[in-house]
């Protein structure tokens, strides 16, 4: 069954082409990783999956309903954490998790219920009734993703979950999106730290300029090298600084 | 390096203007004719100062400059407006000292429209005053010493209050400040006024307060600019010279503190570091309670809690009830003991609503939280318009209530409530739709809680709201001058009627019109406060 469905979605700004006619499938139960180097046009293919850009072309279905036709059932279905987690950060992390409940019409004591654990898995509780702009980077991905699970969705949308994370704080994110895909959620995440995606993914798409050059299972896409070298190898671009820079081991004082 | 800056800014404000919206472009239109007309004006008004003799010359310039010096004090605070073009946290991590980093700023703090005006009114100021001979050096050294005055202790006062209002104990201390120091610039002069010339007789001038007042005027950092220039006009070169000196010093001093405001505002915690490890409190502060678990409740109580917690907001928001205290707190209003003058206890309700026409700027990037959760859009419309509401029934609430008790009539206090009610459903009727249609973010400056990014944008904002005051007044004057005058009670209860339903119609009509639009248009209004796409 089928989780997510991109086809031919597009999306330009200005003269510039972000995603150029992206077709996907994402199975139920799949960890999927998106990768690609800066502006490939992960971020632009996200927010349109997830209803907050819209798109020139192409359409999203997530579980079956679409997510441009039927926003708010769509919406209901998914959890979203962005890049640089956006919050309301002058709320403390108690009441920025009853916010985000009400904004879904859950019952209160259901809120409650679920904060409080959300909280206590996330290593937060005592820090509740702090304010998110005290917290660390960590602590707001932590945050960000408690709020993006409260309401219990089936299919979770990641941006950089693991951006500017300690290696703390990374593992509990990774044991709790494990959790989340062992229970039959989907999740699909965005990055460019090639290690990251083939530990934790079953599935990856590389996106380059707009289009995806490749996709399916990690073993497939990875072939018998690593997934970085699939990588270089798909994108065609190679790093080479040696000779160059000499000046940086000279102190300009 | 100073020259740098400048150039600097001005390739940032090039950009910003390549990059602007219709409503960038508007606005910087209309503040360049803004400072064109103001200062044109002003420049006009100091050339005639060479037609009259030189003691009363250098009185109306120390009155004149101080006059400017008070708008580039209280000017950012009170229209929450600031040019944040070069924001100097940005410029925090290059290895600038004091010497090399403050000029510059300066410089280009005085690069836009205020600038531009307030060189349009020295300029006239030259020719209003500048002797013929070698002592014209010294107007002019003056004149620009004055410039950087009015630059420099209007960001030192904006830095320290920016400083002050992310800490606990300084922004109470803060609010206070502010206001009161407005208030009492606003009654003195009204005294000046009053006392100087005679309403009956304005030929028939008493100049015994202005000689009480002009020592005070002179110690004010813009003095001494003025006095040098006035003593040059009258070829007294010594004492010319030594008050350029002083004023000179005085724009150092202020550079110095500046400097020191800024590190310190660059190198302290912000947000709520001190309220860490608190006992987790509920959404709802205590006085909503009665607000519905809801969406709707939802957002007004995120609102209520944001006017407060977010400096920018508790800075907007002290802002917009700064006019409408002084006009209440002013000396005509409290020597009155008419029953009408209750009707002026409307007005913090209405600039409160004012406020409304940019309601999603503070949320920025943080927008998405909204935008991506399943419901009603049109809910988040109406939560934020229920927690403008309850802020306004509250402070319009105690500006009635304290009107009544001045004048020591409640005679009518239901015709100012209904007139408030009425004003608020205008004025957010017509705020809420331009607040979702053309949404700006507000830049979150360290340095500058007043900031409203570019030159052009600050005056975009101030211009809107200038329209949105003068468009209701229109509408609501009149009302409020029949409320006031008219003898019978039945014929004031009509009106009252009358107004409250044309209020509240004008606010439905209003927020069905936003919500559609928010529920139509919400990938579109989110990425207007995501200018980076």
């Amino acid at each position: 069954m089928i989780a997510i469905s991109l086809r031919g979605l597009t999306k330009r700004f200005g003269a510039k082409v972000a995603v150029a006619g992206i077709d996907l499938d994402v199975p139920v139960g799949s960890f999927f990783g998106l990768v690609g180097p800066n502006g490939a046009g992960k971020t632009t293919t996200l927010r349109m999956a997830t209803g907050l850009l819209r798109p020139d072309g192409g359409s999203v279905t997530i579980l079956d309903t679409d997510v441009w036709s039927a926003p708010s059932e769509a919406k209901a279905k998914i959890g979203v954490l962005p890049e640089d987690v956006p919050l309301f950060d002058r709320l403390t992390a108690w009441e920025l998790l009853s916010y985000t409940g009400l904004l879904r019409s859950m019952p209160e004591s259901t809120i409650t219920e679920r904060s409080h654990e959300l909280l206590d898995v996330f290593g937060l509780t005592a820090d509740a009734g702090s304010m998110v702009v005290d917290f660390s980077q960590g602590m707001r991905k932590k945050m960000g993703l408690a709020c993006a699970l409260l309401h219990a969705p089936r299919v979770l949308f990641l941006d950089e979950p693991f951006e500017s994370v300690d290696p703390v704080s990374s593992r509990t994110i990774r044991e709790v999106l494990r959790s989340f895909t062992a229970s039959g959620g989907t999740i699909v995440f965005s990055s460019h730290v090639m290690e990251t995606v083939q530990n934790l993914c079953d599935r990856v798409a590389i996106v380059h300029q707009g289009r995806i050059v490749a996709s399916g299972a990690v073993d497939e896409v990875r072939g018998q090298g690593s997934l970085e070298d699939a990588f270089f190898s798909l994108v065609g671009v190679r790093p080479d600084a040696s000779g160059r820079l000499a000046w940086l081991s000279s102190s300009s004082g | 390096m100073a020259l740098v800056l400048v150039r600097l800014k001005l390739a940032l404000l090039r950009a910003a203007l390549r990059q602007a919206k219709i409503e960038g472009i508007v606005g910087t239109v209309f503040a360049l004719l803004v400072a064109l007309a103001v200062g044109g004006t002003g420049a006009a008004f100091f050339a005639t100062v060479r037609f009259v003799d030189d003691p009363v010359a250098t009185d109306v310039t120390i009155a004149a400059f101080t006059v400017v010096f008070f708008v580039w004090l209280l000017g950012p605070i009170i229209t929450a407006a600031s040019d944040g073009t070069l924001p100097p946290e940005q410029l925090a991590p290059f290895p600038l000292t004091g010497r090399q980093l403050m000029p510059g700023l300066t410089l280009a703090t005085v690069v836009g429209f205020g600038g531009l005006c307030t060189a349009l009114v020295l300029l006239g100021a030259f020719a209003g005053l500048a002797p013929f001979g070698a002592l014209a050096v010294v107007t002019v050294l003056a004149l620009v010493a004055q410039l950087l005055t009015c630059a420099v202790f209007s960001r030192l006062l904006a830095t320290l209050v920016s400083g002050a209002v992310r800490r606990r104990r300084g922004r109470d201390l803060a609010l206070v400040i502010g206001p009161l120091l407005g208030l009492v610039v606003n009654i003195a002069l009204q005294v000046l006024l009053r006392e100087t010339f005679d309403p009956n007789d304005p030929q028939n001038a008493d100049f015994e307060t202005w000689r009480a007042v002009r020592p005070f005027l002179v110690t004010l950092p813009s003095g001494t600019p003025a006095i040098a220039a006035g003593l040059a006009r009258e070829g007294n070169a010594a004492g010319a010279v030594s008050a350029l000196v002083v004023a000179w010093a005085v724009v150092a001093l202020g550079l110095k503190l500046w400097h020191i405001a800024l590190e310190r505002s660059l190198t302290t915690a912000g947000g709520g570091s001190a309220e860490r490890r608190r006992k987790p409190r509920a959404l709802f502060p205590w006085f909503v309670r009665f607000l519905p678990r809801s969406r709707v409740g939802a957002v007004a109580a995120r609102e209520l809690r944001l006017t407060w917690r977010d400096p920018r907001q508790r800075a907007a928001f002290f802002g917009s009830i700064f006019a409408p205290v002084l006009l209440i707190f002013s000396i005509r209003t409290l020597s009155s003991v008419d029953p009408g003058i209750v009707l002026l206890g409307i007005a913090p309700g209405m600039f409160i609503a004012i406020g409304s026409a940019n309601l999603w700027g503070y949320d920025g990037r943080a927008a998405w939280t909204d935008a991506v959760a399943s419901g009603d859009r049109g809910d988040d419309v109406i939560g934020k318009v229920v927690a403008r509401a309850i802020l306004a029934a509250v402070m319009s609430a105690a500006g009635i209530a304290g009107l009544a008790v001045r004048v020591g009539s409640a005679a009518r206090v239901g015709e100012a409530v209904a007139l408030a009610a009425s004003a608020f459903g205008l004025v957010t009727g017509v705020a809420v739709v331009l607040a979702v249609r053309s949404p700006y973010p507000m830049p979150d400056s360290r340095t500058n809680v007043f900031s409203s990014g570019t030159t052009g944008q600050g005056f975009g904002q101030a211009g809107i709201a200038l329209g949105l005051l003068f468009g209701s007044t229109l509408v609501i004057a009149p009302v409020g001058a029949a409320l006031a005058y008219v003898d019978s009670s039945t014929g004031r209860a009509f009106v009252s009627i009358g107004a409250l339903v044309a209020g509240f119609a004008v606010l439905g009509a209003g927020v069905r019109s936003a919500s559609e639009y928010l529920r139509s248009h919400g990938p579109e209004v989110l990425e207007n406060l995501v200018p980076d796409g």
